[in-house]
């Protein structure tokens, strides 16, 4: 969307970038009311801003949201400036209503930037430029490029990895200088709301990033005592304490591939982030400024590092999980060796328990012909009974004859089954 | 709106999710005390269930090895009349943060603090808290101390 801009010189601006609160009903606007309440203003629903008159002073203060940022950009200037006046700029009389936005934010802001603007009325040269803004600000200038007709500076500040401010400082070189102020405060706050985005998906991870040496440590040390477990003989290693290494390295596993898996997406979110940022700042087409680094060089530069231990972090929970794949081989081997053993084992107990079914058969066998043998024997004394007188004789005599029957008839009948 | 804490919620994000967004916007104080109440029906039951008799730190310390059995990174010491845990491995709540994107401290000081002071006050209901070092403030480790005092958890 195209920004209107207003009539005035905006000689000094705040950018508020922080999270939209999805428990939050009004959100952005909410802010704005809450602004009008206290200085007054016009508000205007459409455009989502508030203009505040104050005799020849005013104040500007835009809402804008996407994808989950809200960003408050408070610009404030006089109708009425002597833009070539030096003490006009210096007046202090506008810091309330900046001030008020940053108290009606409630989060605290994830990035704010400060911009002062000034008409290049006395400034001729490009060291004066930079002796100019150093003066004025009390920092040193750590980046600059000139941007159009504009000369723009970026601030030292504070140099902890959880970047939350920064400051620039812009000169206006051209007769439409208001124009021009404008146009660089809305790229500005463009910017700030993907840097915004940047620093909070790097300050909500951070606590993890740092707590990664520690915990690496002691998951290595885990590690390694596992492994000295898996030196053991292994007949001194049970089956129950291998179930316990598995359940406890399941549960580690799955832990770490859960934490690079996710740190992976916000890896991804952040490169995304870093593309937005790229584009916009190449939009810019920003030139050199004596030997200062450029600003879109310097602020890539401190983006891509910002979200580089993403990265680190990836990598070292990944070395992690790959000696997590190291021990849950020795596991499986051990478990297969175990395997084997007791198939083996229990493929010899079988063969003893053949061998003696076997001879147990052969055993029944002979029984069986035994029995037989004295059937016949029985049913011939019965018959020489009653035929003859000898027949304890006949009986004795047929006994020979009932084993050789009995051991036939086994026979036939073992061939037929 | 009544509380209820599902009793799974240090193993599953998704429950940790959910239970976030309904109730984030209940006062910690409320939640912190259901919380506690969780930790002492589990820490009854265990003490039962493994016989640990006494009310002094070595009971403490047993309660809480039997807990965290299958965390290897997790290190129990006691020491002059106080139990330290030591956890510095990857955290269950850390992961589950991270992965569902919620808010650490928010989770840890409603949930899982109070939920062991519970768990220790089931052995001694005057055992103290003290969260002396804490991850999700930048610290390499979180150190909970378990000392005999006037049953608060204390979160310096």
């Amino acid at each position: 969307m195209v920004e209107v801009a207003p009539g005035w010189f905006p000689f000094r601006a705040s950018i508020l970038v922080y999270a939209v609160d999805t428990g939050e009903s009004s959100g952005n606007r909410g802010v704005l009311r809450q602004l009008q309440d206290r200085f007054g203003g016009v508000y205007s629903e459409e455009l989502g801003s508030l203009e505040i008159k104050d005799g020849l002073r005013r104040c500007i203060v835009k809402a804008l949201s996407d994808a989950g940022t809200n960003r408050l950009l408070v610009a404030v200037g006089s109708s009425g400036m002597d833009l070539g006046n030096p003490s006009t700029y210096a007046s202090t009389d506008y810091d309330m209503w900046i001030r008020g936005a940053r108290e009606a934010v409630s989060n605290s802001p994830d990035y704010t930037v400060s911009l002062t603007l000034k008409y290049n009325g006395g400034i001729d040269d490009e060291d004066s430029f930079l002796n100019h803004v150093t003066r004025e600000s009390g920092h040193r200038v750590r980046s600059a490029g000139k941007v159009g007709s504009c000369l723009l500076a970026a601030l030292e500040g504070n140099e902890s990895p959880l970047i939350s401010e920064r400051e620039f400082s812009c000169i206006v070189a051209d007769s439409s200088s208001s124009r021009l102020a404008w146009e660089m405060c809305f790229e500005v706050c463009a910017l700030a709301g993907i840097r915004g985005s940047i620093n909070r998906l790097y300050s909500e991870r951070r606590p993890m990033l740092s707590q990664m040496d520690a915990s690496e440590d002691s998951t290595q040390v885990w590690i390694n005592e596992l492994l000295a477990r898996m030196r053991k003989p292994i007949d001194e290693i049970r089956s129950s304490d291998l179930e316990e290494a598995l359940k406890e390295i399941t549960i580690q596993f799955s832990r770490l591939s859960t934490l690079t898996n996710s740190m992976r997406r916000d890896q991804v979110k952040a490169k995304a982030l870093i593309r937005d940022f790229r584009r916009r700042l190449s939009g810019w087409n920003e030139k050199p400024f004596k030997a200062l680094p450029t600003i879109t060089a310097a602020e890539l530069a401190e983006a891509e590092d910002q979200v580089a231990p993403f990265g680190d972090f990836i990598d070292r929970t990944e070395a992690l999980t790959a000696q997590f794949d190291t021990v849950l081989d020795s596991v499986r081997t051990y478990l297969g060796i175990q395997q084997q053993k007791l198939s083996i084992s229990e493929q010899s107990s079988s063969r003893e328990q053949l061998v003696q079914l076997v001879s147990l058969q052969e055993t029944l066998h002979k029984l069986e012909v035994l029995v037989v043998a004295f059937y016949m024997t029985e049913m011939a004394r019965i018959f020489f009974e009653t035929v003859s007188g000898s027949a304890a004789l006949l009986t004795a005599l047929f006994i020979p004859v009932a084993l050789v029957a009995s051991v036939f008839l086994s026979r036939l009948l073992s061939r037929k089954r | 709106m009544s509380l209820t804490i599902p009793g799974d919620w240090f193993v599953n994000p998704r429950v940790l999710g959910e239970f976030y967004s309904k109730y984030r916007n209940l006062e910690v104080k409320e939640i912190r005390k259901v919380s506690y109440e969780q930790g002492l029906a589990l820490g009854m039951s265990l003490k039962e269930q493994l016989g640990i008799r006494g009310e002094d730190t070595a009971a403490i310390a047993e309660l809480l090895r039997n807990v965290l059995k299958d965390e290897p990174t997790a290190s129990i010491t006691t020491e002059k009349g106080k139990v330290l845990l030591r956890n510095s491995g990857f955290c269950p709540l850390m992961t589950a943060c991270l992965s569902m994107n919620l808010p650490w401290t928010w989770l840890c000081s409603a949930l899982g603090w109070p939920f062991f002071h519970g768990l220790a006050s089931s052995v001694n209901p005057k055992v103290d808290l003290i969260m002396a070092m804490r991850r999700e403030k930048g610290a390499p480790h979180c150190d909970h101390v378990f000392q005999i005092g006037e049953g608060r958890l204390i979160i310096p």
